[in-house]
């Protein structure tokens, strides 16, 4: 086996510890994990007594060659995206730590649990205001976007 | 053995004062210089040892098959003595005076058999082969420890340290101490879990002395993974990259970088920050966070990756 890259190293201690103590109510999809690192499938199920309570949400994390130093390219993917104000219904999630505010000190299970916690704090369902403007005109990749991190209560 | 300034001054007085000689004579002039400045033999082992001590070293290794060392000075002797389970234990003696001996250290807990002078070698591998073998269920639970567990601390575990801290996860440790008669005792959990602490609380009731140590410990915390036999690839590759400190640098979460010898530390200038990193690696998260400006006088600054306070770092290290 070729040495592993430091990326690598990371992104395969970071799966083992995840799939060892996944934070509640989040699983990685392990076997996908492991044949390509740098794509991931996480499954996220809503808190009991949040409004996504019950149902069932797929991320997809996709690594670059650079990560940590580069932020992973977060986004809901599959049949059912929450609705949610940071959230567009393209799957992509306003949310700062995703790029301005990434630091290679985070990791998977950090932005899964700020994710989780996005969610559970939100008071009513709906979509961002500029969800069809923006699903019409963005980039494929959320990175690309130009965010405004206008709303710290959600 | 030999007078040194002596023979040199012979010597030289041969070669200043006699000028007619051939190389005949004057080999065996200096021949006659030499061997009347060798002294006779038994102060040889007067000045090092008694007879009485190499009659002791020779029986050993004759009768008791006891391979012996010797270190820096012939006074230092190493001894090997093997128990009853064929585990070999080294035992450094110190030769004091006639009948005079100590154990200056053995890898095994302190005991009374350090303590006490030794009239011989052989009375020494005689209590040294009882001792150990009263010892031995100790030895067998450290080393099955040893081979099954991750052991944290000590870095080094052999059995003079009668303690181990194993890894429950990459937040807690299990401490534990073995007793001689080879029993788990003093256990508790360095670093707080209550997901750990409730099974080693509902685990120290039924605690059964009569199976070993591992399989207590596998049984309380449920861990089948405690075994590196059992682990799948992905735990041992992480068992190997991850070895003996918990200090892993929070960039690459490794210990050891590939080409670069450095040890992750509390680098953030921030003092409550304490976080460890590797110089590298901080520095590149630096250097990436202006823009891949290599900065002025090698040093980046930024805000740390974990407390988000302004910090420092240079390429360097001081």
């Amino acid at each position: 086996m070729a040495a592993m890259s430091p990326s690598e190293r990371r992104l395969q201690k970071e799966l083992m510890s995840l799939m060892r103590e996944p934070p509640p109510g989040v699983t990685v999809d392990g076997d996908q994990a492991s044949q390509n690192l740098q794509l991931w499938t996480v499954h996220m199920e809503g808190v009991p007594g949040t409004l996504y309570e019950g149902e069932k949400f797929v991320l997809q994390f996709k690594f670059t060659s650079k990560y940590p130093f580069d932020s992973p390219e977060v986004t809901f993917i599959g049949n059912n995206i929450p609705v949610h104000p940071h959230v567009y219904s393209n799957g992509h999630i306003c949310l700062s730590i995703l790029t301005d505010d990434w630091s290679p000190a985070l990791s998977v299970q950090s932005v899964c649990l700020s994710i989780v916690s996005m969610l559970s704090s939100c008071k009513e369902k709906k979509r961002p205001p500029d969800n069809s403007l923006y699903v019409k005109t963005c980039n494929k990749n959320p990175k690309k976007t130009k965010w405004w991190y206008h709303d710290d209560s959600v | 053995m030999f007078n040194n300034n002596n023979l040199y001054d012979d010597v030289e007085d041969l070669l200043l004062n006699d000028h007619n000689y051939t190389v005949t004579s004057l080999v065996t002039q200096i021949e006659s210089i030499i061997n009347g400045n060798i002294q006779p033999s038994e102060n040889i082992i007067s000045y090092l040892v008694d007879t009485k001590i190499l009659e002791d070293i020779s029986n050993i290794i004759e009768y008791e098959h006891i391979p012996v060392f010797f270190g820096k000075t012939l006074r230092d002797i190493k001894l090997v003595v093997i128990d009853d389970n064929l585990r070999e234990h080294e035992i450094f003696v110190k030769y004091n005076n006639f009948r005079k001996l100590v154990i200056t250290s053995v890898a095994m807990p302190h005991s009374e058999i350090q303590d006490q002078e030794y009239n011989s070698l052989q009375d020494i591998v005689m209590a040294c082969k009882m001792h150990v073998n009263r010892l031995s269920a100790y030895f067998t639970e450290l080393q099955s420890i040893d081979r099954m567990c991750t052991v944290m601390e000590p870095i080094n575990p052999s059995f003079k340290d009668d303690y181990r801290r194993i890894r429950l996860d990459d937040r807690v440790w299990l401490h534990l101490e073995v007793s001689p008669e080879g029993l788990g005792t003093n256990i508790y959990l360095v670093g707080q879990s209550e997901k750990w602490n409730s099974k080693l609380q509902a685990g120290l009731l039924s605690w059964d002395h009569d199976k070993d140590i591992v399989e207590n410990i596998s049984r309380v915390f449920d861990l089948t993974s405690l075994s590196s036999s059992s682990m799948n690839s992905l735990i041992s590759l992480t068992k190997e990259s991850a070895p003996l400190h918990t200090n892993v640098c929070s960039i690459c979460l490794c210990t050891e970088m590939q080409d670069n010898p450095s040890v992750p530390l509390p680098l953030c200038l921030n003092a409550n920050c304490g976080v460890y990193f590797h110089r590298y690696c901080l520095y590149q998260w630096l250097v990436a966070l202006d823009g891949g400006r290599i900065p002025a006088f090698g040093v980046a600054s930024g805000s740390c990756p974990s407390c988000f306070k302004p910090t420092t770092c240079s390429e360097k290290d001081n």
